[in-house]
């Protein structure tokens, strides 16, 4: 690799991240509170190669005459060409965010373990006028797993919000959200086995909006046949398609912020570890209940003083 | 081709996540190297090993990254003449152990503390315990150092020259790591999560290799675990005290920057003692 390469490199890598950090393209490959971190890492890199760049164009004799870099054994090899790769793949392939076809390849568990959050009191709280009350898949799969929940959930109207994964019969699909930690690759999917009563299922990747009711038998008899996690089943009293909007394309269901509840907890250091803990996970409650009217929970979401309650 | 689009979409992802974490890593290794006077970590840092173990360990814990910061500071800290053993035990100890990654688990398991605490106690353990028989056993020049050395005449030159150099280096082979994983990832069988319910030896195997072939960001890997309901403790234990140190991504960074003999022979020896 010659000396003049090297910034050029750094560059590529950096305007990249620049990029993808400053438009819509992020919420493909990351969790959106990555954000500032990944425009940070973008200037610090384009940075570096403004500067090697300068002194390696002003001062070439001096570099070579000193023997740096390239001339070492162990010099950086060829592998730094590498990072043109993801550079290529971004811009030539075009990347789309992950649907249906990463979930039927992916045998992930479909349950989901919550923080403490009052499902009764939040379904409770929207039954004024006894419209659905939306309700995230995540919090929705963690219900159905809890015997406890199971008549109330049975008995409330939610909806849920989605893409269509699968179509399993005619009048049966799996609806899917992905929850990702930090970016695509460790994205989770939760998924929801939706009956729509007669009406013929939205075709793959449609993004959805379900009404309906947890049905405790059919439920039952699917993880009966199936050992393993089957999907709890939605009996969908209407099914519409919807354009999901610009956070919505972003097929995740994003998980409270760990940088803003480290920062509670060094705030609440002095108090006792017990305390700290508490505020902790009122804090993710509060995301969490938060994340339902706007999917995406990030630092700058503004948490609705009702939900903070203990 | 969905596979194609879903390949591109986890390997240009899995590269951008590092890449925070890169770049700290390279500017901290690049500080370490220009600024950081070998004299004084030689004050610092114990020279012998039973006490230089432990004390390089619970540097990490101030590391706030993943494993993509570790290796390139691991590198110029051996360069600048930290005892193998001690650099080692930084190396695995960091990315398990320092605050952002046990918030991240006492998130993900929302009502027991007990799993950060464990993951804590077992990644720290198992680190130092590594390092010690490091210090035993190995071999003097098992550990190369294929960094670049680069001699300067300023400290800001040789800043910026070292971080664009550990960045190539590391970056590189991070980018290979991306690839492997997403590959995997892409072509795992659909129910391969489905088989290892239940007790016993099995699960934890089962796991600990997931662990390695996922290379889940030690960030993130806290809220896979969590998803794995159907695994026992102990194997999600095992996942995530075995991730961090030892998997796909990372081994093409160590075989980068430590020489391949290291990569083959570290895994071996790290991979019994977190199992409890």
């Amino acid at each position: 690799m010659r000396p003049g390469d090297r910034p050029l490199l750094v560059a590529a890598v950096g305007l990249l991240a620049l990029w993808v950090g400053s438009t819509d393209v992020l919420y493909r490959f990351l969790r959106p509170t990555m954000r500032p971190w990944l425009l940070l890492a973008g200037a610090a890199l384009v940075v570096l190669a403004v500067a090697v760049g300068w002194a390696t164009w002003r001062r070439p004799s001096e570099d070579a005459a000193t023997g740096t870099a390239d001339h070492h054994p162990h010099g950086p090899s060829r592998v730094g060409w590498l990072l043109l790769l993801p550079v290529v793949v971004a811009i030539a392939l075009d990347p789309v965010a992950l649907g249906a076809a990463s979930v039927s390849r992916s045998g992930w568990v479909n349950r989901a373990t919550l923080p403490d959050f009052d499902l009764a009191a939040y379904l409770r709280s929207g039954a004024v006028g006894g419209q659905a009350m939306p309700l995230s898949q995540g919090r929705f799969v963690a219900a159905a797993d809890d015997d406890g929940q199971h008549s109330l959930l049975a008995s409330t109207p939610v909806r849920l919000t989605g893409f269509v994964a699968s179509v399993d019969a005619p009048d049966r699909f799996v609806l899917s959200r992905l929850m990702v930690g930090c970016c695509a690759g460790d994205a989770v999917p939760l998924n929801v086995t939706v009956h729509t009563d007669g009406q013929t299922p939205p075709a793959v990747d449609t993004w959805v909006d379900v009404e309906g009711r947890f049905d405790v038998e059919r439920t039952g008899q699917a993880r009966s046949q199936d050992r393993h996690g089957a999907p709890p089943v939605l009996d969908a009293s209407a099914v519409r398609t919807i354009d999901p909007g610009r956070a919505l394309r972003v097929p995740v269901l994003t998980r409270p912020d760990r940088y803003r509840a480290m920062k509670i907890l060094l705030n609440c250091w002095p108090t006792t570890m017990d305390c700290c803990m508490r505020r902790v996970h009122s804090w993710t409650a509060a995301c969490m209940s938060a994340a339902e009217a706007t999917p995406i929970c990030s630092a700058t979401t503004p948490m609705p003083a009702s939900s903070v309650t203990p | 081709m969905p596979v194609v689009q879903t390949w591109a979409t986890v390997f240009v992802s899995l590269t951008l996540q590092a890449l925070p974490f890169l770049v700290l890593g390279v500017v901290l290794s690049a500080a370490v190297s220009a600024l950081v006077p070998a004299d004084w970590l030689r004050r610092v840092v114990p020279s012998r090993p039973v006490l230089a173990v432990p004390v390089a360990g619970a540097a990490g814990a101030v590391l706030p990254g993943c494993e993509c910061s570790s290796v390139p500071v691991t590198g110029r800290l051996v360069s600048k003449g930290v005892p193998q053993a001690a650099a080692l035990t930084f190396l695995l100890a960091a990315p398990a152990i320092n605050p952002v990654v046990i918030v991240a688990t006492v998130v993900a398991f929302p009502g027991r503390p007990e799993m950060a605490l464990a993951r804590f106690v077992a990644s720290f353990a198992t680190a130092v315990l590594v390092g010690w028989l490091w210090s035993r056993f190995a071999s003097p020049d098992l550990l190369q150092q294929r960094l670049e050395a680069v001699t300067h005449r300023s400290h800001g030159h040789a800043f910026a020259d070292t971080a664009v150099a550990d960045f190539l280096q590391a970056g590189g082979f991070l980018v290979l790591g991306a690839a492997l994983v997403a590959t995997l990832q892409t072509a795992a069988p659909a129910d391969l999560l489905d088989r290892f319910g239940g007790d016993g030896v099995v699960p934890v195997v089962v796991l600990a290799l997931l662990a390695v072939g996922l290379s889940v960001c030690s960030e993130a890997d806290a809220f896979v675990a969590a998803g794995l309901t159907q695994a026992s403790p102990t194997a999600r234990l095992a996942f995530l005290v075995i991730g961090p140190m030892v998997d796909l991504k990372l081994m093409a960074m160590q075989a980068g920057t430590f020489g391949r003999r290291f990569m083959c022979a570290s895994p071996r020896s790290r991979s019994s003692p977190g199992w409890w």
